[in-house]
This record gives C-alpha cells, structure tokens and sequence, in this order.
C-alpha cells in the first residue's frame, strides 16, 4: 500500500511556493545540461557545443541558491514582512558579495 | 577524462549520496574520500565536487519540503546570514591552504563526525519540543498526522554553530548539517523533522557561498562535476526511500567506524 501524502496544516506560502519554483527550475535545468553535455562529450565528440553545455550546468546550479534567496525576497514582501524581506536581502547582499571578491581578486 | 572514469564518478555518487541519505548525513563525508582515496583526485577539487553535489541535492530536498510545509524558511534566512559568512571565510582560506593541510583537517572532522554518530545513537529520541521561543512554526507529522507548532529558543547559540558549520562548510565541501540539527533539536527545542528539512534548505546556500570561489580557483572541473552531482542526487533519492524501510543503528554504527578507518587513512597517507 502506498504511504499516503501528508497534507500541510497551511497552504504554501507565497514565499514557499515561490522559492520551491526557483529550486525546481535550477535543478532540472541543470540535470538536463549535464545530461546533454556528457552524451554529446561522449557520443558526439566533434560536437564542440558539449562542454559550454556542462559548464553551463555547473554556473545554473551554483546560481540555484541565489535565486532561492531573491525568490524569498519577494515572497516575504508579498507576505509584506519587512522584516524578513530585509534579512533575506542580507543573505543575498552577502552572496553577491562573494561574486564580488571572484570578479575582484580571482 | 574516459569514458569509465566518468560512470565511476556516478557510480560513486550513487553509492555516497545512497549511504548519507540513509544516515542523515549530506554525503560529503563519504564523496571526499572516495574521490581522492579511490580516483586520487587533488584535495582541493575533490572538496569543490562535493560543494556542487550539495547543492544538488539540497535543492532536490528543499522542493519537497517546501511544498510539504516542513521548512522553517524565516529561521533557515536568520541562520544563513551566519552560515554564509562562515562558508565564504572558509572558502577564500581553503584556497590558502596545502592540500595536505586540508586532508589532515578533514581527517579531524571524520574523526568528529564519527563521534557525533556514535553519541546520537545514545540519544533517545527527544519529545520536549519548545512551545515558547521565537520564529514559530508548525507542520503536519507524517506519522501521525497531527499538527505540531513549536518555537525556537536559544538564538544566539545556535547562530554561533551555524556560522561554525559554515565555515567548515566553505573549507571542507560538506553540508555541516550535522553540527546544525542538533544545536537546533538539542539547544533549540525544535521537532527532528522541522530541524533537518530547514537544514537541508539551508546547505545550498551555505555551500553556493564559496562554490564560485572554489569555480574561479579552476578547482571545479564540469566534467569530473556533472557526473558526480548526477550520481549523488540519483544516490540521495534512493537513500530516503531505503531509509523509510530500514532504520538500523547496526548500520549507523557500522559506517562511523568506517569513517574512523577512513580519518586513519587520510592521515597516513
């Protein structure tokens, strides 16, 4: 018999929703990148499109955090939490931060 | 790069991301050695790998709880300003630091991480969850089917393990989820439940921090990446589900000793 669904004690929040669109979208677009990139790697070797496929993948999947994060940004200020779209932008501020200090230093 | 290395790059993350989802664990402690131990790969790209299956497979995670209502997403934002600060510190010095003195660290987290399995066995499950506190939150209990709210007390300790977690995060490539459910279950009266799918939400941002970093370094090879997060995202959907069936300490206690063996490894090599 199959485990029956568990029904949430509230609907999805706008932000839940929101970033669990986010997260859905990076990882199958990442999935199907890396999919294509190491069939055309492997199979298609004079296709010279494969590894900017994989290297592509790898940046969709790094950026996937981030849009977790402004996802949020614009779910609390739906939810019209100012508190929470502030921390949220702390979190993204930081981030960007680190794009910063590799496009800087490295 | 062959054709084989790169399905034993799957297989391996196959069979990593199985064996830490079955024990609650992100599976870096299980991918690092594998990648340098068997495929001797160099410390630092093995570490970038596992930054790039984390956050796989934490997005993976995070859609399911989040859609199930599980995740304590203001409390997840709260900590990750301290677990993000802590991955990128971890980071920029990972990249300061000899392989060789990132393998003897990470040997001293093995050491620490089969310990913290060891002790958990111990523990009895914990029922006192915290009615009061701050950030409260409630969930529908798989299991039972009953409606738990709970808050979370101690802030400030537990924002300190996080930005300790971080930091190992950024300069080891392991989720630290580890150090963090317990400072929130134990420390912070959260459910079990509520704890580990607002940590598993939280890793990939934790590990986004410094995977840049690692990506600009030339540590993070796409070719020697995609396979492995493909690998362990396949692994930790297969974990959860053979975790439903079998929830054995035999097991738990057997791969802490099998890490203990591994932390040996790392350092006599």
């Amino acid at each position: 018999m199959m485990p029956e669904q568990p029904v949430p004690s509230h609907p999805p929040l706008p932000v839940e929703l929101l970033t669990s669109r986010a997260l859905r979208t990076g990882v199958w677009g990442s999935v199907t990148l890396f999919l294509a990139g190491l069939i055309g790697t492997w199979f298609f070797p004079s296709a010279t499109v494969s590894p900017w496929l994989l290297s592509a993948g790898v940046i969709l999947l790094i950026s996937t955090p981030f849009l977790r994060v402004l996802f949020a940004i614009v779910g609390f200020s739906r939810e019209r939490d100012r508190t929470f779209v502030i921390v949220s932008l702390m979190v993204f501020l930081m981030l960007l931060g680190e794009l910063a200090y590799v496009l800087m230093f490295l | 790069m062959t054709l084989s290395t790169t399905l034993l790059l799957f297989g391996g993350g196959i069979l990593t991301g199985t064996v830490g989802a079955m024990l609650g664990l992100g599976g870096g402690v299980f991918l690092i050695p594998f990648l340098v131990i068997v495929l001797e790969l160099p410390m630092h790209q093995a570490i970038a790998t596992s930054i790039l299956a984390v956050i796989a497979t934490s997005s993976a995670g995070a859609v399911m709880n989040l859609e199930r209502g599980m995740v304590n997403i203001r409390l997840g934002m709260v900590l990750e300003t301290a677990t993000v600060a802590g991955a990128m510190f971890g980071g920029i010095t990972a990249n300061y630091l000899s392989a060789e003195t990132l393998r003897q660290i990470f040997a001293v987290l093995l050491f620490v991480v089969s310990g913290v399995m060891f002790w958990k066995i111990r523990q009895s499950p914990r029922g006192d969850v915290a009615h009061e506190g701050t950030l409260r939150a409630e969930y529908t209990d798989d299991a039972t089917g009953q409606i738990v709210s709970y808050g979370v007390r101690r802030m400030p300790v537990i924002m300190g393990v996080s930005l300790a977690a971080g930091n190992i995060s950024g300069l080891l490539g392991v989720g630290g989820g580890i150090f963090k459910v317990p400072a929130m279950t134990l420390l912070g009266g959260m459910p079990m439940k509520a704890a580990t799918a607002t940590s598993n939400f939280m890793i990939g941002v934790t590990a986004a921090a410094s995977a840049f970093i690692y990506l600009a370094n030339g540590h993070m090879n796409p070719l020697v990446a995609a396979p492995t997060a493909l690998g362990v995202l396949c692994g930790s959907f297969l974990g959860i589900r053979i975790s439903r069936t079998i929830q054995s300490k035999v097991l738990t206690v057997f791969f802490a000793l099998f890490l203990l063996f591994v932390a040996v490894q790392f350092i006599s090599r």
